[in-house]
């Protein structure tokens, strides 16, 4: 694919007033659009490193209560869904791969292929979220969400509840950040169908991938955390 | 412009998506044998190769200014900080009380001292 990108020099396309009609402008305080998209970029990595730690936090309590109850752990993470928690782990991962090549798209240009990556990224999200809604719903059905309506068979109740409690709250909030990916998404499916971005500007695209790429993170080590415990018992 | 981030081919990010869905077979498989106290680390390597390859390739990290890899590079340092430190707490604390309710099950004794007397429950 061309990449016309690469032979213009920096700062030449997207200057104020310039002719080009789609160009972006470049804010005062930057030197030129390249070091505006470097700011850009470091500013999206910098929240996503206290989104770690957001996330971290409840690592941290897994990674404790794991250490303390090994056997109730276990015996919750038997209860969750084996199947669809790979498939989800596959759709996720496609999805990554679909917001890797609607960015490229964004460099290269083309609209067609912009919006038709951008809907397919927003429709693995969306089966991700649907399957996850299916999950939820079956822990309802079998009594397994932490409350008064908590059964659990075994020695292990109280414990195997906190196990429950920390898969309830981890895939919770990372499906609360699909959520917001998915909105992310509709704005650059939009933006996109206007013919925004090219290869002089494409940073929505870029920074929003990013942010899409790290909650495939964090479920990429939710995955075997929750669903994989003692599997071959 | 952008003279500084070279594009990764659509050939690559197909590769990459065809390692990511080997290594969760990979880990889906591994799982089901059992291979001790190695099966979590086994499962958290292939996912921390999972997410190297995310990181490098999809998030463009292998093409990110120093600082950019800087800033990235701390999220680690932090995390491990935060659970180092909150486990070192764990593994060396005595009284058993963690959690109204919920006392520590027999399994814990393993680098308990489960020879003490049981502490006194929290007040409720």
């Amino acid at each position: 694919m061309p990449e016309t990108s690469t032979t213009a020099g920096a700062g030449t396309v997207a200057r104020p007033g310039s002719p080009g009609a789609r160009a972006h402008a470049v804010a005062h305080q930057f030197e030129d659009a390249e070091q505006q998209y470097e700011a850009a970029n470091l500013g999206m990595w910098v929240f996503l490193v206290t989104e770690v730690l957001f996330f971290g936090g409840m690592f941290t309590v897994y990674v404790v209560y794991r250490s303390m109850f090994p056997a109730a752990f276990a015996a919750g993470s038997h209860e969750l869904d084996f199947v669809l928690g790979t498939v989800n782990t596959a759709v996720l991962i496609t999805s990554s791969l679909t917001m890797a090549l609607a960015v490229h798209a964004a460099r290269a240009g083309g609209r067609g292929a912009q919006v038709a990556w951008l809907a397919a990224t927003m429709a693995l999200g969306a089966v991700f979220l649907g399957i996850k809604l299916t999950e939820y719903a079956h822990k309802f059905a079998e009594h397994l969400v932490p409350g008064p309506s908590f059964r659990f068979a075994g020695p292990d109740a109280p414990q195997a509840e906190l196990f429950f409690s920390l898969y309830f709250v981890l895939t919770g909030f990372h499906a609360v950040h699909m959520v917001i990916g998915l909105g992310l998404l509709g704005v650059l499916t939009t933006l996109a169908w206007r013919g925004r971005f090219g290869p002089s500007y494409f940073t929505p695209v870029e920074v929003s991938g990013l942010y899409w790429h790290f909650v495939d993170l964090i479920w990429i080590f939710l995955y075997p955390l929750l669903y994989l415990i003692d599997r071959h018992h | 412009m952008h003279t500084s981030h070279p594009t990764i081919s659509t050939t690559t990010y197909f590769v990459i998506f065809v390692l990511l869905l080997c290594l969760t077979g990979l880990t889906a498989g591994v799982a089901q044998i059992d291979l001790g106290r190695l099966n979590t680390p086994a499962a958290l390597a292939i996912a921390a190769t999972k997410a190297m390859l995310v990181v490098t390739y999809f998030m463009h990290l292998r093409y990110g200014s120093a600082l950019t890899r800087i800033a990235a590079a701390t999220a680690i340092v932090f995390l491990a900080i935060l659970i180092g430190v909150t486990m070192e707490d764990v593994v060396n604390r005595r009284t058993g009380v963690y959690l109204k309710g919920i006392t520590p099950t027999q399994s814990i004794g393993a680098w308990m001292d489960v020879g003490q007397e049981p502490a006194a429950p929290l007040p409720r």
